[in-house]
């Protein structure tokens, strides 16, 4: 390789990095002003939670009037976005945390968090009742082989402590669509992780203010 | 640029269509062509991507080295691919859920690599330009007409066939001769008339 060559080899290189380093700057730049996904307790997650923790009153009712509300870091004393990043390492975030202060089941919280799949983001709703788990359902996926997966995936999760991972992976074995589940797993454990911090605030008396606490602390009763 | 290679530059969409007469970007044209939503929101994501790199591509053609041309281009159209993702999901999040995981697919549409290695990486910004508007339009319309009458066959006979992809491979079979007949009567009928207005003269 005579000195020539391998300029124009290092040319190659150099152009290539500043094409893709530029590329990098201008989408990072572009990412600042694009708007975060922020959960909003809307008619179809009212609809949603209603059907994993039931209230005993109908979906529109139950967001209008106060049996779920979506909770605040305020709420429960707790800071979200320091949690997410302690756990970074679990690859999933929790989204946002709503109560049922009243109804059928007062007292339970339900966690949205999220994870990535094959496809995109899959955000999943797991309520929490008792130190179990009430029921989970998914909010939100655009996975190509979700069809794939069990059909009773979200059912197995009813009645598992609360604190503890789930192992769907080793549950279910081959499905076809292995990464799409480990996604809910990885979501479900965040989530778990979560309910076990929220949980022990209320246990140890930390939150008294918020209606949903007091529901809670009485189901423990 | 003289007038009649803008001419043959700017109906490059319709002479040599990138579906009908180039067979390129054929996975997403038979697969998100099941209904006209799809198939429009699809071709015009694809046409966004084909125009901004042949834009760019001709304007850097003379700054990358020919050794690098091929992985410099991929990582220009990647980051326009990503660019349209980040808007589709953060302001369309149902379209988001229908052609999602097609939009990254966008990155290796043959449409977009070929007209960049073939046009764009060889003219100046302008015609690059033509071309890639035109070619985006060629493209858009025959997803289109590809997703409309995939459509309106579901709804004439019912989902099950022509929804699917086996359904799409035959209309867009049935599709393509047609273009391709019609197109070639016309080729013809044009060169008889240009032969006799010649020989008139």
């Amino acid at each position: 390789m005579n000195g020539k060559s391998l300029n124009n080899a290092f040319k190659a290189v150099a152009v290539l990095v500043l094409i893709t380093a530029v590329c990098v700057a201008v989408l990072t730049v572009c990412n600042m002003f694009f708007p975060k996904y922020t959960p909003v307790l809307d008619a179809q997650t009212a609809k949603l939670i209603n059907g994993i923790c039931p209230t005993g009153v109908e979906d529109g009712k139950a967001k209008s009037d106060g049996y779920i509300v979506l909770l605040n870091d305020s709420d429960y004393g707790a800071d979200m976005s320091a949690f997410n990043k302690s756990n970074k390492a679990r690859k999933a975030e929790v989204l946002a945390v709503y109560g049922e202060p009243k109804g059928e089941m007062a007292g339970a919280y339900i966690i949205e968090s999220k994870s990535a799949g094959r496809d995109g983001d899959v955000v999943v709703l797991i309520a929490y009742y008792g130190k179990r788990i009430a029921g989970a359902t998914v909010k939100k996926q655009g996975e190509s082989y979700w069809s794939k997966l069990p059909p009773d995936v979200f059912e197995v999760l009813s009645g598992k402590d609360a604190f503890s991972d789930v192992d769907l992976q080793g549950e279910f074995g081959k499905t076809g669509a292995t990464l799409s589940l480990s996604a809910i797993e990885r979501a479900v454990n965040i989530a778990n992780k979560y309910a076990k911090q929220y949980d022990m605030k209320i246990s140890t008396g930390m939150i008294e203010s918020y209606p949903t606490a007091a529901a809670q602390a009485e189901v423990y009763a | 640029m003289n007038k009649s290679e803008f001419k043959k530059t700017a109906l490059g969409g319709l002479t040599n269509n990138p579906v009908f007469v180039l067979v390129l970007g054929m996975c997403p044209t038979i697969a998100k062509s099941d209904n006209i939503i799809n198939a429009v929101s699809l071709g015009l994501c694809t046409a966004f991507v084909l125009i901004c790199s042949n834009v760019i591509i001709s304007a850097l053609r003379k700054f990358i080295p020919d050794k690098v041309h091929l992985p410099a281009y991929i990582v220009i159209i990647a980051s326009l691919v990503t660019f349209v993702q980040m808007v589709v999901s953060s302001f369309l999040p149902t379209l988001n859920d229908s052609i999602g995981a097609f939009i990254s697919l966008i990155t290796v549409n043959c449409i977009i690599l070929g007209r960049a290695e073939a046009f764009a990486g060889k003219n100046k910004v302008l015609p690059s330009l033509i071309d890639g508007v035109s070619m985006g339009l060629g493209f858009i319309a025959a997803i289109t007409l590809l997703g409309a009458t995939r459509e309106l066959l579901t709804v004439m006979f019912g989902s099950g066939f022509f929804d699917k992809t086996m359904g799409g491979f035959i209309v867009l079979g049935l599709v393509m001769a047609v273009f391709n007949a019609v197109f070639s009567l016309i080729k013809t009928s044009a060169a008889k008339r240009a032969a006799l207005i010649e020989r008139g003269a």
